[in-house]
């Protein structure tokens, strides 16, 4: 049978500092538009948004957070059972870098064994003011395994990017992980019409 | 648009709540009768539409707002003195140390709303957050804040705005607000209890598709604020503020309702929550007194409680290993067939109507 196709289901938060642009990265990469002054989050709002690769097309279940501590108490509920997490910050802010170093730490501490991390430096196109280097950026991404790119989601730079590289590296095997409650991984046979024939075989 | 020839209605109903505030001066000693006129006749006739004056005279920055409105919210919320004095003393401590996360706000409130930059500015608007986070240090400022304020501030003048929105948040919801934002997890579990009473059909359809019940915490914790158009939440405001905040969680069920025939139809139902359709409020209105009226006074009790004073929500946790969406395991959309399954262990409710509770509501069939 034909194996291509297969959809593919994850689970992505957003974390971050208030007002770095976590809700417009993933307006422009769900709804590709920016809004200069985008509403700020309360709570926390859903979206939904798929990325093809080659063989395969993998749908994020998106949690768009609000960044301010005082919903700080909200966020486990909302990043447990992710199999994939954007810690984001605003590269003119060391604050904001410093506060996503910390939800990294908590992701790792607290997150699913495996989940996937990516960190973003937001506000690219505002690199004049830059707060944050690259650099120091980078090395502390490598040292912890995370995934690292700097965005825009003003012009869109990186922002389909980086969810595409988050589509790969996360795992495509319909395996349980014990002791993360069910499988996240639910693969979905396209090509539905094979399995009658394969029965009349 | 502008309400030209006020009708008679109109008329004699605006006369009829300036009476009733009237009375209610020069009678201090029945405080609990007069509010109780005050709040049926809010119940069962709403407020008159606003005259031509009121809304020329709230375009105006520098506008005295003394609307029909603003008063009746400044009786609602005890708010009887004014004391501009005391917000200057605010204002004159400067920046708090809440002000930079004030700052990033101010300019995205109800920025999508021409009439609202028309009548509040940013400048009023940082003032009074920062004055709150000044007076009120255990709440301080939280996103949400910038909202509710500037609502007060589009009807009402600034000191005016900040008795008020400064009453509303310590005595009407400060459950909302503590650091732990208890007030926020206990009105997300009894939505989610109540949307299960009132419609285990729907319900069930949303559980198998990334339903849970945070996705509900925008419309609860922006008070209403989260949904356009403005003018249509001062009259859901007005509701609450003359029966209760809570009445907001009941308020958000009636908009779910609202969309009940576009959610079951819809693969992917929870993605439209992420932004309501735009307020009716009378429609609203009705269908949550319908809705309260179902109640067992049990959660209801609870449910007027819960804004104010922590509750023991306990029966209602649900196992977190059972919250299917959040472990990613949801179904989807071409992979489901079970969709009208099981919703056999809810089906006792229609016979249960209890009345202690709806003493105010009862007056509606009247």
């Amino acid at each position: 049978m034909n194996n291509n196709n297969k959809i593919f289901q994850f689970k992505l938060v957003l974390l971050g500092e208030a007002a770095v642009g976590k809700s417009s990265l993933v307006l422009r990469f769900v709804r590709g538009h920016f809004l200069d002054y985008q509403e700020s989050t309360i709570g926390a709002a859903f979206l939904a948004q798929t990325v093809c690769l080659n063989d395969t097309t993998v749908k994020f279940e998106i949690w768009d957070t609000a960044g301010q501590e005082r919903y700080h108490t909200l966020a486990p509920m909302y990043y447990r059972g992710a199999q994939a997490a954007i810690v984001v910050y605003d590269i003119r802010s060391e604050d904001s870098f410093e506060r996503a170093i910390k939800w990294v730490k908590e992701l790792q501490r607290q997150g699913s064994p495996n989940i996937v991390i990516a960190l973003a430096g937001n506000k690219l196109d505002l690199a004049a003011k830059r707060k944050v280097e690259t650099a120091e950026a980078q090395q502390y991404a490598e040292e912890n395994g995370l995934l690292f790119m700097e965005t825009s989601a003003k012009t869109s730079q990186n922002v389909n990017e980086l969810f595409v590289e988050i589509a790969k590296k996360l795992p495509k095997t319909p395996t349980t992980r014990p002791g993360s409650g069910r499988v996240a991984i639910a693969p979905i046979d396209n090509g539905n019409t094979g399995k009658k024939n394969k029965c009349c075989n | 648009m502008v309400i030209k020839d006020l009708s008679p209605h109109n008329n004699s109903l605006r006369k009829k709540y300036l009476d009733l505030i009237d009375y209610g001066n020069k009678n201090p000693l029945t405080v609990d009768p007069n509010l109780y006129q005050l709040r049926k006749t809010i119940l069962l006739e709403g407020l008159p539409p606003e005259t031509e004056e009121e809304i020329e005279d709230r375009t105006k920055q520098d506008g005295s707002k003394c609307s029909l409105r603003g008063m009746i919210w400044k009786i609602l919320l005890g708010v009887d003195k004014i004391q501009p004095d005391k917000y200057i003393e605010l204002i004159e401590k400067g920046p708090s140390n809440r002000y930079q996360k004030i700052r990033k706000d101010i300019g995205r409130t109800f920025n999508r709303d021409s009439q609202f930059s028309q009548a509040v500015s940013q400048d009023q608007l940082s003032r009074c957050l920062n004055a709150f986070a000044h007076q009120c240090e255990e709440l301080g400022y939280v996103q949400g804040m910038n909202a509710i304020c500037g609502t007060f501030l589009y009807v009402l003048p600034e000191v005016e705005a900040f008795q008020c929105f400064y009453s509303l948040l310590t005595q009407c919801c400060p459950n909302y607000f503590t650091s732990n934002i208890s007030g926020v997890n206990d009105a997300s579990k009894l939505l989610d209890r109540i949307l299960e009473f009132v419609d285990p059909e729907l319900y069930e359809y949303l559980q198998n598709r990334s339903y849970h019940p945070l996705l509900f915490t925008p419309p609860i914790l922006s008070l209403g604020t989260a949904t356009p158009p403005l003018d249509e939440l001062l009259k859901l405001w007005d509701f609450f503020l003359a029966f209760g905040f809570h009445l907001n969680v009941i308020c958000t069920i009636s908009q779910i309702l609202l969309m009940r025939d576009v959610l079951l139809v819809h693969q992917s139902p929870c993605l439209l929550f992420r932004s309501f359709p735009e307020l009716d409020a009378p429609t609203i209105i009705n269908l949550s007194i319908h809705i309260i009226r179902q109640l067992p006074d049990d959660i209801y009790d609870l449910l007027v409680d819960h804004p104010m004073t922590s509750v023991d929500l306990t029966p209602f946790d649900r196992d977190p290993n059972n919250l299917n969406s959040f472990n990613g395991s949801g179904e989807f959309d071409n992979d489901n067939d079970n969709d009208n399954g099981n919703q056999d262990e809810e089906d006792d409710d229609d016979d249960d109507i209890d009345d202690g509770h709806n003493d105010y509501f009862n007056d509606n069939d009247e």
